[in-house]
């Protein structure tokens, strides 16, 4: 077993460590400034989401609409992604309202527990228009873009009814 | 509370069982705790159930199973509260296999949660939260984490490992701003500096896969921070933490020029084979 390192060096290798980290935390402020000045001026309740790199697909066919609805009932599943990854949620409309979003699948970095209460958010709003959580940008931004996804497929599935 | 808890509580086991259970409190406020218990529970069952498992069909005397009640409560705190139970106690059924497939005679050579974890993305695709890092929480509850991990580094005397890669995973990714300075910023910002400081206090410095001497210390902290930074550089996502840790793990096992022993797969596939042939009866 090695000696036990000295309390000064600790204390010297610790402000180090710091000292690096403050350096780096503020050196990459204008960066993360941006990112959230982004994540606050997008659109929330249209979400631009790169379709080429975007899948969806219906998970179940519609049961039943009105003449005045929007959505076809059903449940769809659809994934977002962003640079750090994929988040797929599957969005149940019931007498076309959101009735429940789940979140079934997140490859994003630093997923679920973040963005965890973005499903009850959007039942809430009924809309992809839910706030982006910070500290989770990326997988909020994906989610959004899900949920969206999701919502166009029941609008399209409502369409073919008409 | 009887003598034996109280001298196991004296271990570094105990201390970081008792520290975990710490932040296990404190992490639980914000994530809730419906979600938090019995996620944890899973997670520690699965891993502690399968290390009893494998002593008992390797005629061992079955002995409280600490390491794997740490090890599960490690993939517990890394896997969100959210993830089906079902998934968190596979991931910890993982842990406590990897441990023993992956074993020299002497030392198991990986981490076992971060390989269980590393397996489980492509596996079940799933996702890491690091809530046990308190990312959740107010910055100051940062200064928790890192109160309780310096206390549990001072404990085994790994601080040269500790220091080394926290330096270099914050150095590198301050010069790489340059480059890159979104993935960069999010290095230094919760909850990502959270899980690093969780990673390298609690997982970086498990004794049987860390080393003693200060320089292999050194040296393995600059080589795992090395190769996380690198890793999320080229866009490995959410694993680069956990391969950061096995590399310095694997490096660590070449340091030691010991080959794999065969003696520990052996002992789960006798495992296996004793409850297919009891399945088989009934």
């Amino acid at each position: 077993m090695a000696k036990r390192m000295p309390g000064r060096l600790v204390a010297l290798s610790a402000s180090a460590v710091a000292t690096i980290y403050v350096a780096g935390f503020l050196s990459t402020q204008p960066a993360a400034q941006t990112v959230a000045a982004e994540a606050a001026s997008s659109p929330t309740s249209v979400v631009t989401a790169p379709t080429a790199s975007s899948t969806s697909a219906p998970t179940s066919t519609s049961t039943s609409a009105s003449s005045t609805s929007t959505y076809a009932d059903g449940a769809y599943s659809a994934t977002g992604t962003s640079q750090l990854g994929n988040v797929t949620v599957s969005v149940t409309i019931s007498n076309d309202e959101i009735s429940n979003v789940q979140i079934t699948k997140v490859t994003t970095k630093f997923p679920l527990s973040r963005i965890a209460s973005l499903p009850a958010a959007v039942v809430q709003s009924q809309s992809a228009s839910v706030n982006v959580i910070s500290g989770a940008t990326y997988s909020s931004q994906a989610f959004k873009q899900a949920v969206q996804q999701a919502l166009t497929q029941a609008q399209a599935a409502r369409s073919a009814q008409q | 509370m009887t003598r034996s808890l109280r001298l196991f509580l004296r271990t570094p086991k105990g201390t970081l069982l008792a520290l975990f259970v710490g932040l296990f409190a404190l992490a639980a406020t914000a994530a809730g705790w419906s979600a938090a218990v019995p996620h944890m529970l899973a997670a520690v069952l699965g891993a502690s159930l399968t290390e009893l498992a494998i002593s008992r069909f390797d005629r061992h005397r079955l002995a409280w199973p600490s390491s794997a009640v740490l090890s599960g409560m490690i993939v517990g705190f890394v896997l969100g509260p959210a993830t089906p139970h079902v998934i968190t106690a596979a991931v910890g059924i993982l842990a406590s296999l990897g441990k023993h497939l992956f074993a020299t005679e002497r030392w198991h050579v990986f981490n076992p949660a971060a390989l269980a974890l590393l397996v489980s993305v492509p596996l079940f695709g799933t996702g890491q939260s690091w809530w046990g890092g308190l990312p959740d929480l107010s910055w100051p509850f940062a200064l928790v984490v890192i109160a309780a991990g310096a206390f549990v580094v001072q404990r085994i005397n790994k601080f040269p490992l500790v220091l080394s890669f926290l330096g270099v995973i914050f150095g590198l990714s301050a010069l790489l701003g340059r480059i890159d300075p979104v993935t960069a910023s999010e290095m230094f910002r919760t909850p990502f500096a959270q899980a690093t400081l969780f990673l390298a206090m609690f997982m970086l410095t498990d004794p049987p896969t860390a080393p003693a001497r200060y320089g292999e210390q050194l040296a393995i902290g600059v080589f795992a921070a090395a190769v996380a930074v690198v890793s999320e550089e080229v866009g490995l996502g959410q694993t680069y933490l956990l391969l950061g840790v096995l590399a310095g793990n694997g490096a660590l096992a070449v340091r030691r020029r010991l080959g794999l022993s065969w003696s520990g797969r052996q002992r789960v596939f006798a495992a296996f084979n004793v409850v297919g042939a009891e399945l088989a009866q009934h």
